[in-house]
This record gives structure tokens, C-alpha cells and sequence, in this order.
């Protein structure tokens, strides 16, 4: 008797204040509680996530297992040996083929990088694409500041604590960045849908010319959150025809957030626009077109879009 | 405390390690799991203050930006519901396999459904038979490995008194 009503009482309490906790929650409470909980949480996973490495590299590398004979159980030992010599260095040279990416796509816009490590991924039952870096505060992170791959964009801080930093990424269904149609120029918004490989873009202008396999780029403004030129995605299908009131793309990111491993922050982001610089060279025709481009653009005109490419020169010189 | 040790281990496991080995489907729920294992060692008053703890952090830990409390919730239920199964060391594994598999999938739903109805707008209603599967069929195989390893534990460490319904 006495057993069974403290149970419903506890049971209760424990409902209740799950129950307190979401309304308070979705009323903007808990950001403060979040960031400490990070700063005590944080260290602890980036310890895990190092330990923890070389399982991972076990587990991509996972080969052969050798025969069941007894006779060669240690030629089986030194085979395994070596199959985990031959799984680290693939993974070696997966992480330094990521960071030459990093490297490339750093040089080519100007930008001051910080190289960071995905520690952890928050729960798919929980919908929300982030996960935490391991660089924070003390390595010049701020909120707001752009993560990417040698791919392109992945997406913005959203908190930073001393030594760690969650990562709102782009395909979250609360992701908005301006983008811009490589081929066309024209601009709209492109909308994560909480699908990993699949992003929706708005057009602003409905007449504007849209074609599958166009790619986009961000279209940022400076002082804005997102950096302008970062490789986006590429469209796949297009809904609506011309002149609708809503047009809207499936656009593929480029970065394939499943696979996420070794990351770079935009600490410092470039004084001009890289335009459409750093994606990746499709057709020569493409390329050859969108170089001229970047120089004629800013004096021809669309200053109402471009205001970074139009102020740059008078203000700096 | 025992419970709490493995709680921590078990949220670790599930936001640290496993999503960065790319297994197939969802991240398996070991966080899940666990509560149950030790819902049905401890019983429905036990095992539902492990599930508020452990949805808590699950909740707080990095990198979480959801709603705060919903996975608390529904593993206060999953902890309660283990309690109420009850022990019994003559139930075939299978039993308990599949008990462990629908609380995976049922946490999910109820978790869905919470924050659909409060309007978190992370949910993607596209995700969930996806993610329903994956936790059927990992919540069963998490259960082989977890549910006997919780059990002797709890046997090895914790006091045989406290065994309550």
C-alpha cells in the first residue's frame, strides 16, 4: 500500500518536472545551464573521443579474419597486426587528404582556419543536426563563426565554451543561409529539412532561371554570419514552374554530414567576396565563364545584392 | 553508485563513440537500453529516476539544442515500464529482447509525438520509420549484450536487499 503510492508519487514528480523542464525550455530557458553543462561535459568527451580513436580505426578498417587453424595462430596475430597497422594508416591518410581539402579550400578564399575534430553527434532521436568540435574560446571561436570542410559549408556555432563548441549544422531543420545560383547569380534561401541529404531552396525571384545540376554558393553580406562563396549543394529537382509564387529546389549538400570527421572554423573570414572561386572546377566552359565574371560583376553592377564587392574598393584604398 | 557509473558510460557511448563509427541506420539507443537493464535489476522507482537522469543528460550534454526535457520524459517511462516487467531469472532472453526492442521504438514514438505537440521544430516526421526500425532491431541486439551485463553487474556490486517492485 505504503509501496505503491510513494511509486506513484515519484513517478509523478519525475513527470512533472520533465514536463516543467520542456515548457521552460521552449520558453528560451536553459542556455546558461546548457553552456556549463557543456564546460563540464565537453572535456570529458574530447578525452572519450581521443581514447577511443584507435577502436575507430579498427572498426573502418575492419577486414579479413584470418583461418582457424592452430598452427598459424601467431601468423594470425602478426596478420591482424599488421591489418591494424594498414586501418590506421588508411585513416592517416583519409585525415590528411582532409586537411590538404581544408588547406586548398583556406588558400583559395583567404581565410585564417582553426582545424577541429568531431567529438560528438547529438542523438538522431532528438532531430537536431549538431555536434561538438573540439577547439573552443581558447582557440579564437566565437558564436557565429562558419565551420567547413574542404567540401564546403557544414555550418555556424551556435555555442562556444573554453575548450569545446557545438555546431549548429546546415542541413538542421532550423538552418537558414542565403545562397546564390553559381551560374545565373540569382539568390534565395536555403533551408535545412533535418534530411542529411537533402536541403530545400527558395528562389526570390520566381522568374528567375533555374536548372537541375546548377550548384550553389552562400551569399553572404559583410558582418553577416555566413562568409559569401562557400560551396553549398547542388539542385536536383526543381517544383513550381516559372512565375509561381513558390519555387522550390532540393538542393544535395556537398558535405556529406554522416561522415563528418575533421573540420575547419573561420576565425577570421576574407576581406572580398570569393564568389564562386572554390567550388570545384565541374565543365572547363563553367570555370573558364566564371572567372571573368568575378572581376566584371562588380563593376557592372547588382550593387543592391553585392554591397561587399561594390564598397570593397572605395573604403579600403 | 552503480547506476549512475553506468548511466554516464552508457551517454558517453551513445554521443562520443558510436555515431563516429557510421554504423547502418539511427545511432544505436545503448542510453535506452541501459535504463531498461537497470529498470529491470532495480525495479519501477529505480529504474524511473535512472531514466530522468539519464534523459537529463542526454538532454544537456553537447552537442544538444533540443527541447530540453523530452527524452527525460519518455525514459522515465521506459525505466518504469522495465520495473514493472520485473526480474525474473527463468525468462528466456528472447522475452526480454523483444520487451527491450518495443520500449526503444515506443521512447521514440512518445518522444516524437511530445515534441510535435509542444512545436519543437527539429522534428522531421520523414525520419521517424527510419529511425523506428533501426531501434527495433538494435534495441533486441543491444539487449543480448547489455541486459546480462547490468544484471551482473547489479548482482556483483549492488546490495541484494533493495529489490523492490
Amino acid at each position: 500500500m505504503w509501496e505503491s503510492r510513494r511509486l506513484r508519487t515519484i513517478i509523478g514528480l519525475l513527470v512533472l518536472t520533465s514536463l516543467t523542464l520542456i515548457v521552460l525550455s521552449l520558453k528560451g530557458g536553459g542556455a546558461t545551464v546548457r553552456t556549463g553543462a557543456q564546460g563540464a561535459i565537453g572535456p570529458v568527451q574530447n578525452a572519450v573521443a581521443s581514447v577511443t580513436r584507435p577502436i575507430r580505426d579498427f572498426f573502418t578498417g575492419l577486414g579479413s579474419i584470418g583461418s582457424k587453424d592452430q598452427t598459424i595462430a601467431d601468423l594470425r596475430q602478426k596478420n591482424d597486426e599488421l591489418q591494424g597497422q594498414l586501418s590506421t594508416n588508411q585513416y592517416a591518410q583519409n585525415r590528411a587528404k582532409e586537411l590538404d581539402d581544408l588547406l586548398k579550400i583556406a588558400s583559395a578564399g583567404n581565410y585564417k582556419l582553426v582545424p577541429a575534430q568531431v567529438v560528438s553527434v547529438g542523438p538522431d532521436q532528438g532531430f537536431a543536426w549538431t555536434v561538438t568540435i573540439d577547439a573552443g574560446s581558447i582557440d579564437g571561436l566565437k558564436v557565429d563563426q562558419d565551420v567547413i570542410t574542404g567540401q564546403g559549408l557544414v555550418g555556424r556555432v551556435v555555442r562556444v565554451t573554453k575548450s569545446d563548441a557545438t555546431v549548429e549544422l546546415l542541413v538542421d531543420a532550423t538552418s537558414t543561409v542565403g545562397a546564390r545560383v553559381e551560374r545565373s547569380m540569382s539568390i534565395g534561401f536555403l533551408n535545412g529539412t533535418g534530411e542529411a541529404r537533402s536541403m530545400e531552396f527558395q528562389l526570390l525571384d520566381p522568374f528567375a532561371e533555374i536548372r537541375s545540376g546548377d550548384r550553389l554558393v552562400s551569399f553572404g553580406v559583410r558582418g553577416g554570419i555566413y562568409v559569401p562563396g562557400l560551396p553549398l549543394g547542388t539542385i536536383t529537382q526543381i517544383s513550381g514552374t516559372p512565375g509561381q509564387l513558390t519555387r522550390v529546389a532540393t538542393v544535395v549538400p556537398f558535405v556529406d554530414v554522416n561522415s563528418l570527421d575533421l573540420v575547419g572554423v573561420i576565425v577570421d573570414p576574407p576581406r572580398t567576396n570569393p564568389r564562386d572561386a572554390l567550388l570545384p572546377s565541374a565543365a572547363p566552359s563553367a570555370a573558364a565563364s566564371s572567372q571573368p565574371s568575378t572581376g566584371s560583376q562588380s563593376s557592372t553592377g547588382s550593387d543592391a545584392v553585392t554591397p561587399d564587392a561594390s564598397s570593397a574598393p572605395s573604403p579600403s584604398s | 553508485m552503480l547506476a549512475v557509473a553506468l548511466t554516464v558510460t552508457a551517454v558517453l557511448l551513445q554521443l562520443t563513440v558510436l555515431p563516429l563509427l557510421h554504423l547502418p541506420g539511427a545511432v544505436p539507443n545503448v542510453v535506452t537500453v541501459t535504463v531498461i537493464a537497470i529498470g529491470l535489476c532495480a525495479g519501477s522507482v529505480r529504474g524511473a529516476i535512472v531514466g530522468f537522469l539519464a534523459g537529463m543528460l542526454i538532454d544537456l550534454a553537447p552537442p544538444s539544442i533540443a527541447t530540453l526535457g523530452i527524452t527525460a520524459l519518455v525514459l522515465v517511462l521506459a525505466g518504469f515500464a522495465a520495473g514493472l516487467f520485473g526480474q525474473d531469472p527463468d525468462r528466456p532472453l528472447f522475452l526480454i529482447c523483444g520487451f527491450s526492442s518495443l520500449t526503444c521504438a515506443f521512447t521514440v514514438l512518445a518522444g516524437t509525438l511530445v515534441a510535435g505537440i509542444v512545436g519543437d521544430p527539429h522534428v522531421t516526421w520523414s525520419r521517424v520509420p527510419g529511425i523506428l526500425v533501426s531501434e527495433l532491431i538494435y534495441g533486441a541486439l543491444l539487449a543480448v549484450a547489455i541486459v546480462p551485463l547490468v544484471t551482473w553487474l547489479w548482482v556483483r556490486v549492488a546490495p541484494p536487499t533493495g529489490r523492490k517492485p
